[in-house]
C-alpha cells in the first residue's frame, strides 16, 4: 500500500467510527501537531523544515471510543500518538513514522471532586489549570503545580512523571495517582483498584505512569487531593556559595521541616532573578515557602525552619523574594519566546535527579561542561530526603543553524554523560520523549532491555507512539 | 547420596560448584521445614500429617553472583526455583508447589553501605528485620519499618510482598522506603536500579520487582531511606461510643496532615475482649490483643463451644460491644510530633472520644511484638485463627467493613482493627478464629472463610490485600483484582521469565 493510500484508509476509518466532525487532516492542523516544545524543533520551523506531519488527528469523548479507535488502528497497524497538549520538551509526540494524533482534549470533565476520600475524577485530557481552579473553588488543591499548568494535561502530566513546583510538600505526579483508566495496545479497556494502597503483586500503576503513550493510552485517573492552604509562610536568604545552601536544603528535607516550595538558585542564576526575585547582590538566593492544610503545623515548620536556615548560615532577605517567587512563578517560562524568536539562540532546560552525598559533584562536573559550548545555570528545586533534583539552564548562540544544533547537543551530552558516570537520572520530570533515548538505554541497561520485551509482549506491531522511550520501531 | 534426589546428579554438582559444600542440602528434616511458609491452611494440614509440598533442594548463596550463577543454571535445567527470605509469610508464597530449589537468601545479610548524607543504605536481602534496625539504632537511624514480624522476615521479604509496618502512617510501607533494587533476573543477569530520589525514565522499574512475590526475579538487595532515631515519642489512649467516629476522627487526622506513628482503632468486638471480656488488660498487661499469645488461647479455650456455630456468638458481641480502643502514638522531632499530638487530641475530642490517658499507647508499645510464634497450640486444641488484612477509600470503608464482617460471621468469630491508615483511605484488619468437630470440618470452613470474604471484598470493591500479599492463597481473585489490567502483569512474566521458572503457581500468573 502506498502511503497515500494508507493515510487515505486510516482517515476513512476514524470517519467511520468517530464521524468527520471529530477527525482533522488539514495541513495547517499536521503542521501543528508535526513537533512539541522540544528546542531544535524551532530550528526547524524558523528554517521552514516541514517534517513529521501525521496522517490525521481525532478526537474521542470516552474511553470506548479510544478502545475503538486503538483496536481499529491495531489491525491496520497505524502508529497512535496519545496527544496531551503538547507541552512535552523533549519531543514525546512527534508523529516520527506518521499515523494518527488521539488528542485527549474532547475527555474534560471533572468527574468527581470528593471531600471525604480527598480525590479527583479526571480525565486525561483536562487542562491543569482547569483542574487547580475548580479545585480550589471547592476548598481543595491537587498540589500539582508544574511552570506548564496552563499548557499541559493531567495525561500527559502522568504519561511523563511530572513535577510540580511544590512537589516536596505533594509529590510528583506519580505520588498523587490512586488509579488509573485507559485502554492497552489490544484494544482492552484497564481500571485499576481504587484503593490508597495494596499488596496485590508489582503496581501496574507505576509501571503505566511513565511510560509516555507507549504501552497504554490513559484516559482518566483518580487523584490525591489536599484541603487548600490558608496562608503561606515565605522567605528568602542569601548564602555564600552551592555547598552552604545545599548544606541547609538537605537539613531542611531529613529534619521533617522541608517546605512545600524549596528553591537554591545559584550565583549565575541568582543574577539572572535578582531584579524579578529582590535577590542579594551576590552569592545564592534560597526561596523557603511554607504552607499547608494544617495551618498551625505549617507556621510551626516555618518558624523551626527559618531559624535552622540562618544557624546554617543563611542571611535572612525578609519575605519579598519568597513572595515574588511566588507571584512570578508561572511566568519564567513564558518569557522564553523572546530569547527563542532572536534567530541566533537556542534556550533548554535539563532536569537532572541525583542523591545527595553527589550532587555537589555533578553539578560542579556539569556547570564547566556546558560553558564550553555556552551560558549554563542551575537551580535547585524539588527537594527530597536523599536528593534533589538540579535544573541546568542553558543558552546556546550561532548565526548557522548546523553548528547551533550541534552545540545545543554537546551542551546536553555534557549534562547526560556525568549523570550516567556518576550514578544520577538523566532526567527527573521532562521525561525521554525521543531526545533522550540513547542516555535512557545506558542509564538502564539490562533494565531498558527488559521494558523492551515488555513493549513487544504488549504491543508487537509498535503501533502506539513509535521510536519514544528508545523502543525500536516495529510498525511496517 | 544424590540418587534419592529427582534433581539430576549434575545439577546437584554444579549447584554445589557454585555455592560451596556447605551451602545446600536435601537433608529430608530440612526439606520438610521449607516445605510451608505460615499459611494457616498449611499448619492445619500439617496436623493431620498431610505433608506440604516440598522443594528438591535448599540452597544458601553468598552473594550476587552465586544467585546469578544459580539462576542461569536453573533456567537452563527449567527447574522451578523460589526464593525466600525468612519464610514468615502467611499466604502459601514460599511454597514449592512443583517441587524446585528454594533459595533461601538468609546468608546474605550485610548492610552494604550506608550514606549518613543521604540517609540510605543499600542491605542484603536476606538481613532480618529485627536485626537490621538495631544496627541502624545503633548508629542513629530507624528504618521505620516494624511489621510484628520483626524478628522473623527478612528484607527481602518485605519487598516481594509490599509488607506494611506497625508506624506506616508516618513512614509509609515498604514500598515508599525502596529507593533502588539489585535484582538478578531469571536468565541470571543483574539489574540494579538507580539510586535517585526520583526520575522520569520510563516505568518504574522498582515497581516491577516490588510486590512480585518471587514470580520475576530474586531481590538481592535493596537500597532504603533511613530516618533519624526519632527525638520524641508520645503516647495517646482514646475510646469511642462508636466505630464510626473512631473512623472519622482517623479521616480527619490524616486529612489534616497529621502522621502520627501509630493510629490502631480496634472495632468494638476487638475492643470488648481487649479491654474488659477475656482478656483483662490492667490486670494481666502481658496479655493484651486477642492475639497476645496466651490471649488467643484463653479465649479459644472459652469460646470452643460457641465456635461451633460462630454466628451466634458473632451476633451476640456485634450487639453488644459499641465502644471502640483507639491507641495513638506520635514521634519524631519534639516540637511537631507535641504540635500533633495536640491537635490530635482536639480532633478526637471534637468527635466525641473519650481520653483515656497514656496508658494503653504505653501498654501496647511494650507488647507491640508479642504476637503468637506459638501458634500451634491453639492448632491443638482444634481451633484455627487467621487474619485477612485489605484496604479501600474512606467512602467504601464501613460498607466494606461490613460486608466482610457478615460474610465471616457465618463461619468464624471476627473482629477488626483499623492500623494503616492515609488521607484516602484505609486498611481493615480482620482476625478470625474457628473450630469445626474434624479437620475436614475445619478445612472446609477455612475454605469457606476465604472464599465468602474474598467475594465480599471484590464486591465491595476493595483491595484484595493491603499487605499480606497473594501468594497461592489468594492468587485466583486476581484476575479481578486488575480490573483488565492483567495483560500487563502477565506481559512482564512473559518478557521476564520465558521458562516459567520463577516460584510457579504464585499471584495468579
Ligand atoms: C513552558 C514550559 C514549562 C514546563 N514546566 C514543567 C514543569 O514545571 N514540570 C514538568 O514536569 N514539566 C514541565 N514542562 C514539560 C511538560 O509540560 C510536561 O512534560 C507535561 O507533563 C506534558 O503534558 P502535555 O499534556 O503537554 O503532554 P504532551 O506533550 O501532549 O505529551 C507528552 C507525552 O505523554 C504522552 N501522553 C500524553 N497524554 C497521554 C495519555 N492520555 N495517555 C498516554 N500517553 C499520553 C505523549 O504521547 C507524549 O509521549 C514544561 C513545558 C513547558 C513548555
Ligand atoms: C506472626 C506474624 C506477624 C506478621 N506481621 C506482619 C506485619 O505486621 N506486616 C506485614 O506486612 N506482614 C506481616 N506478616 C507477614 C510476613 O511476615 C510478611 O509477608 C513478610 O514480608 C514476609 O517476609 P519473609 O522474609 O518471611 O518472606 P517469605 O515468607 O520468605 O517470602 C514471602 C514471599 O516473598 C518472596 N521472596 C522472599 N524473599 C525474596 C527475594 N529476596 N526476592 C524475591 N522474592 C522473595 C517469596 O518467594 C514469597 O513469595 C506477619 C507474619 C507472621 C507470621
Amino acid at each position: 500500500m502506498s502511503v497515500d493510500d494508507k493515510i487515505i484508509n486510516a482517515i476513512n476509518l476514524l470517519n467511520s467510527l468517530l464521524g468527520k466532525n471529530r477527525v482533522i487532516s488539514d495541513q495547517t492542523s499536521m503542521l501543528i501537531y508535526s513537533r512539541d516544545i522540544f528546542m531544535p524543533g524551532y530550528l526547524d520551523l524558523r528554517e521552514g523544515k516541514i517534517q513529521n506531519l501525521p496522517w490525521a488527528a481525532c478526537f474521542p469523548e470516552n474511553i470506548e471510543e479510544v478502545a475503538k479507535v486503538v483496536g481499529r488502528a491495531q489491525e491496520n497497524r497505524i502508529p497512535l500518538i496519545a496527544f496531551g497538549a503538547g507541552s512535552g520538551v523533549l519531543g514525546g509526540t512527534v508523529p516520527v513514522t506518521g499515523g494518527i494524533m488521539v488528542d485527549l482534549k474532547r475527555m474534560h470533565q471533572i468527574r468527581n471532586i470528593n471531600p471525604t476520600n480527598l480525590t479527583v475524577e479526571v480525565e486525561a485530557g483536562v487542562m491543569g489549570e482547569d483542574l487547580e481552579r475548580a479545585l480550589n473553588e471547592t476548598g481543595f488543591t491537587l498540589g500539582h503545580f508544574p511552570s506548564s499548568i496552563y499548557c499541559s494535561t493531567v495525561g500527559g502530566w502522568l504519561s511523563t512523571r511530572s513535577a510540580g513546583q511544590l512537589s516536596s510538600k505533594y509529590g510528583k505526579i506519580e505520588d498523587l495517582v490512586i488509579s488509573l483508566e485507559g485502554v492497552l495496545a489490544d484494544g482492552s479497556v484497564f481500571h485499576t483498584r481504587k484503593t490508597p494502597r495494596s499488596a496485590t503483586g508489582p503496581d501496574l500503576d507505576q509501571i503505566l505512569v511513565g511510560s509516555e503513550g507507549t504501552l497504554g493510552i490513559i484516559t482518566s485517573a483518580l487523584l490525591a487531593i489536599s484541603r487548600l492552604p490558608e496562608k503561606k509562610f515565605s522567605r528568602g536568604f542569601r548564602f555564600e556559595d552551592v555547598p552552604s545552601g545545599m548544606e541547609a536544603m538537605r537539613t531542611l528535607t531529613q529534619k521533617e521541616l522541608v517546605p512545600a516550595a524549596l528553591r537554591l538558585y545559584d550565583p549565575v542564576d541568582t543574577g539572572f532573578n535578582r531584579q524579578k526575585l529582590s535577590g542579594p547582590e551576590s552569592g545564592c538566593l534560597l526561596i523557603a515557602v511554607y504552607q499547608g492544610a494544617n495551618n498551625e503545623q505549617a507556621e510551626l515548620k516555618a518558624r523551626l525552619g527559618f531559624m535552622r536556615i540562618k544557624e546554617m548560615g543563611g542571611k535572612d532577605l525578609g519575605e519579598e523574594p519568597g513572595e515574588k517567587w511566588y507571584e512570578h512563578r508561572y511566568a519564567v517560562s513564558y518569557q522564553q519566546s523572546k530569547i527563542l524568536s532572536q534567530p541566533n539562540t537556542l534556550l533548554d532546560t535539563i532536569e537532572v535527579s541525583v542523591i545527595w552525598k553527589d550532587a555537589l559533584e555533578l553539578y560542579q562536573k556539569v556547570i564547566p561542561g556546558i560553558g564550553k559550548v555556552g551560558l549554563a545555570m542551575a537551580h535547585f528545586s524539588h527537594a527530597w530526603r536523599e536528593g534533589v533534583c538540579v535544573y541546568f539552564s542553558i543558552l546556546v548562540s550561532d548565526p548557522d543553524p548546523e553548528i547551533l544544533r550541534q552545540k545545543h547537543l554537546q551542551a546536553w551530552q555534557a549534562a547526560m554523560e556525568p549523570c550516567l558516570t556518576i550514578g544520577a537520572s538523566i532526567s527527573h520530570h521532562h521525561g525521554i520523549g525521543r531526545f533522550r533515548s540513547e542516555w535512557l538505554k545506558k542509564e538502564l541497561g539490562v533494565g531498558h532491555e527488559l521494558l523492551q520485551k515488555l513493549k513487544s509482549e504488549l504491543d508487537p506491531a509498535g503501533i502506539f507512539n513509535p521510536e519514544k522511550l528508545g523502543f525500536s520501531a516495529k510498525n511496517e | 547420596m544424590t540418587g534419592s534426589n529427582p534433581l539430576a546428579k549434575g545439577v546437584l554438582e554444579m549447584v554445589s560448584g557454585i555455592v560451596g559444600k556447605g551451602n545446600w542440602s536435601f537433608a529430608p528434616a530440612q526439606l520438610l521445614s521449607y516445605s510451608r511458609d505460615l499459611w494457616t491452611r498449611k499448619t492445619m494440614e500439617m496436623q493431620a500429617g498431610k505433608l506440604p509440598a516440598p522443594p528438591h533442594l535448599i540452597v544458601w548463596p553468598e552473594s550476587t553472583e552465586q544467585v546469578q550463577s544459580l539462576l542461569r543454571l536453573a533456567d537452563q535445567a527449567q527447574i522451578p526455583v523460589i526464593p525466600m527470605g525468612a519464610g514468615s509469610g502467611v499466604c502459601g508464597g514460599t511454597i514449592a508447589l512443583r517441587g524446585g530449589i528454594i533459595i533461601d537468601l538468609k546468608k546474605m545479610d550485610r548492610i552494604r553501605n550506608l550514606d549518613r548524607t543521604s540517609m540510605i543504605a543499600e542491605v542484603e536481602a536476606g538481613k532480618i528485620g529485627e536485626i537490621l534496625e538495631r544496627e541502624l539504632n545503633q548508629l542513629g537511624f530507624t528504618l521505620g519499618h516494624f511489621p510484628s514480624s520483626i524478628y522473623c522476615s527478612a528484607v527481602g521479604g518485605w519487598v516481594a510482598t509490599r509488607s506494611a509496618g506497625q508506624l506506616s502512617s508516618k513512614y509509609g510501607k515498604i514500598e515508599d522506603m525502596v529507593v533502588s533494587l539489585e535484582v538478578v533476573l531469571p536468565d541470571g543477569r543483574l539489574i540494579r536500579t538507580r539510586t535517585v530520589p526520583r526520575s522520569a525514565t520510563g516505568p518504574s522499574l522498582n515497581h516491577i520487582f516490588i510486590g512480585s512475590e518471587g514470580t520475576l526475579g530474586i531481590i538481592t538487595s535493596a537500597t532504603l531511606r533511613l530516618w533519624e532515631y526519632p527525638k520524641a515519642r508520645e503516647f495517646q489512649g482514646f475510646r469511642f461510643p462508636d466505630l464510626h467516629q473512631g473512623l472519622e476522627s482517623i479521616r480527619e487526622m490524616m486529612q489534616s496532615e497529621l502522621k502520627p506513628a501509630v493510629i490502631r482503632l480496634y472495632d468494638p468486638v476487638d475492643t470488648y475482649f481487649s479491654s474488659k471480656g477475656i482478656i483483662e488488660e490492667k490486670a494481666k498487661p502481658k496479655k493484651i490483643g486477642l492475639f497476645a499469645k496466651r490471649g488467643i488461647i484463653h479465649l479459644a479455650q472459652k469460646t470452643l463451644p460457641y465456635l461451633y456455630h460462630p454466628a451466634l456468638p458473632n451476633r451476640f458481641l456485634q450487639s453488644r460491644a459499641k465502644a471502640s480502643k483507639m491507641i495513638l502514638i506520635f514521634e519524631g522531632e519534639t516540637e511537631l510530633a507535641a504540635l500533633e499530638h495536640k491537635q490530635a487530641k482536639e480532633i478526637c475530642l471534637h468527635a466525641g472520644g473519650i481520653d483515656t490517658g497514656e496508658w494503653p499507647a504505653r501498654n501496647w508499645w511494650k507488647h507491640r511484638y508479642k504476637v503468637s510464634y506459638t501458634m500451634s497450640k491453639v492448632f491443638d486444641l482444634g481451633f484455627f485463627v487467621d487474619t485477612i488484612e485489605v484496604a479501600t477509600l474512606w467512602d467504601n470503608l464501613e460498607n466494606l467493613y461490613y460486608s466482610m464482617q457478615e460474610a465471616i460471621s457465618k463461619h468464624a468469630l471476627v473482629m477488626a482493627h483499623f492500623s494503616h491508615a492515609y488521607p484516602q483511605g484505609c486498611s481493615i484488619y480482620f482476625s478470625i478464629a474457628s473450630t469445626g468437630r474434624t479437620l475436614q470440618d475445619r478445612l472446609a470452613r477455612y475454605d469457606a472463610v476465604w472464599e465468602d470474604a474474598m467475594e465480599a471484598c471484590m464486591k465491595a470493591g476493595g483491595a484484595l490485600s493491603h499487605h499480606h500479599g497473594i501468594g497461592i492463597l489468594k492468587a485466583k481473585w486476581m484476575e479481578r483484582e486488575s480490573g483488565g489490567a492483567a495483560p500487563l502483569l502477565k506481559g512482564l512474566k512473559k518478557a521476564l521469565d520465558p521458562n516459567g521458572i520463577m516460584n510457579p503457581g504464585k499471584l495468579g500468573i
